[in-house]
């Protein structure tokens, strides 16, 4: 079996799309949504509406529970509050359902998924660092945990000796002997320096964990993000995956 | 135009539609609005109406006046607020309904204390858990994991996923099914989840604000608001 796992939407209808399309060219047989589905972009309905379809498990992101009005954007920069409040006089009634049951954590076999971090999920937390991936190793059991949130993909192993050591490959084969915390990177907005939408892939065979990275027309996002006078710093970081 | 609606135990006796500034609730029949029962005292109480607002006040009457089951010497009304005095419920209407059925008074009517005694308990006990609080609170009631649930957050969410401060059963429940939004001294009710889930006694909705003794249902969990008056 193959999994796709992919976070960070932001309601960036064509990178959606150009993944979708994707999951069927890798024959993925299970998608799970890890949270962010708006914010930022400007695309929230159609969005929430495709991960609704493809996606049994969704869980919500920070976004998404703003979007919902179950928190106050004082702590969003400046641009992402600009943004959510577009997004929520944006948002559908039936959108607004589909989202109030996004999951706040969710476990695939021996897999955490959570938007944010395992110590407290709806903290929103970000994992910045190795110290704060160290601590958060704490507070799982499971063997692997992937989050989305921070927008930066990363693989960090703990070996048996308790040691934390960053990969940097694409692909990792999981090890009966060590335990994982990966980020699983962002399809709307990249932000490691690569514009192209990044999601993860599972098999269950051969138990590697690969990044997929897909190009998608930016272009047409940035448009339609001018065109409704969304921020002008979030349409031209699209272009650099900044 | 504001109206009143005047009932006896859950009849309507008079409807009461009025252009006047100052408007006496009592017993005597030199008032304006005559609930004719021993409960009520002489001149019960007055609702002054000022531009958008109508203000009721008590005049020290010997058995109280309540606004929503929640006893007040004075208080604005919202729209649908409920006045007990004695036996009789007045409805205030912020504009006049339209077709409503009005119905004679038989004219038979004893004041039964019991159920004076027990409105004041309540509201004692309402007073009592809402100052130990310090905010409005849910009371919980069929299906609820707890007896109260303080209301101290902008937002407070009831639903089935552990994301809902506040943790409700039934089929078909979403995550997150409910919210309740305060917005300075109101409390919104609003159902986020799947349509028909939410309902403030026995009525679905989809944004409402509550008053003092409202039941909520969120699927099959039920709470009762009780409003912080300070």
């Amino acid at each position: 079996m193959k999994y796709a796992f992919f976070s960070d939407v932001h309601a960036n209808l064509e990178a959606l799309k150009a993944v979708i399309l994707d999951f069927r060219t890798e024959k993925i047989d299970r998608i799970f949504f890890l949270g962010d589905a708006v914010g930022y972009g400007p695309n929230p309905n159609e969005c929430i509406e495709l991960i609704d379809k493809v996606s049994k498990v969704k869980l919500m992101g920070n976004h998404d529970y703003a979007a919902l009005g179950l928190m106050e954007t004082e702590y969003f920069n400046q641009y992402a509050a600009e943004s959510m409040a577009w997004t929520r006089d944006s948002l559908e009634r039936n959108k607004i359902e589909i989202m109030s049951d996004f999951e706040l954590t969710a476990k695939v076999g021996d897999f955490l998924l959570v938007h944010s971090s395992p110590k407290e999920p709806q903290m929103w937390h970000y994992i910045l660092d190795m110290n704060d991936v160290e601590d958060n190793f704490k507070y799982f059991k499971e063997k692997v945990c992937l989050v989305g949130h921070t927008h930066r993909p990363f693989i960090v192993f703990k070996s048996e000796k308790g040691d934390c050591v960053i990969s940097h490959k694409t692909e990792e084969k999981i090890q009966k002997n060590q335990r994982y915390l990966i980020n699983i990177g962002s399809v709307g907005q990249p932000r490691d320096g690569d514009p192209r939408s990044c999601y993860l892939i599972y098999d269950t065979k051969s138990h590697i964990v690969r990044y997929k990275r897909v190009s998608y027309n930016f272009d047409e996002t940035q448009r339609r993000m001018s065109a409704l006078g969304l921020p002008g710093y979030l349409i031209e970081r699209l272009a650099v995956g900044r | 135009m504001p109206e009143i609606l005047v009932k006896y135990e859950d009849k309507v006796i008079e409807k009461f539609i009025t252009e006047k500034k100052r408007v006496s609730i009592g017993r005597t029949p030199n008032n304006d609005v005559v609930l004719d029962n021993r409960g009520v005292s002489r001149h019960h109480a007055t609702i002054e109406f000022n531009e958008d607002q109508a203000l009721i006040i008590d005049n020290e009457s010997l058995n109280g006046t309540f606004v929503n089951s929640r006893k007040v010497s004075e208080e604005i009304l919202k729209d649908n607020d409920v006045i007990t005095i004695g036996k009789f419920n007045l409805i205030y209407y912020k504009d006049a309904q339209k077709d409503e059925n009005v119905f004679g008074l038989d004219g038979t009517m004893v004041l039964k204390t019991k159920k004076q005694k027990e409105i004041l308990e309540k509201d004692k006990l309402s007073r009592q858990l809402t100052s130990e609080a310090g905010c409005s609170i849910l009371l919980g009631e069929a299906g609820a994991e707890q007896d109260k649930y303080p209301l101290a957050h902008a937002v407070v969410t009831i639903g089935r996923s552990k994301l809902a401060n506040i943790k409700a059963k039934g089929m078909f429940l979403s995550g997150v099914q409910t919210k309740i939004v305060r917005d300075g001294d109101d409390y919104w009710l609003v159902n986020l989840g799947r349509k028909g889930k939410t309902k403030v006694n026995g009525e679905k909705v989809e944004r409402y604000m509550l008053k003092n003794d409202d039941l909520i249902q969120v699927g099959r969990t039920v709470f009762r608001f009780i409003e912080n008056r300070t």
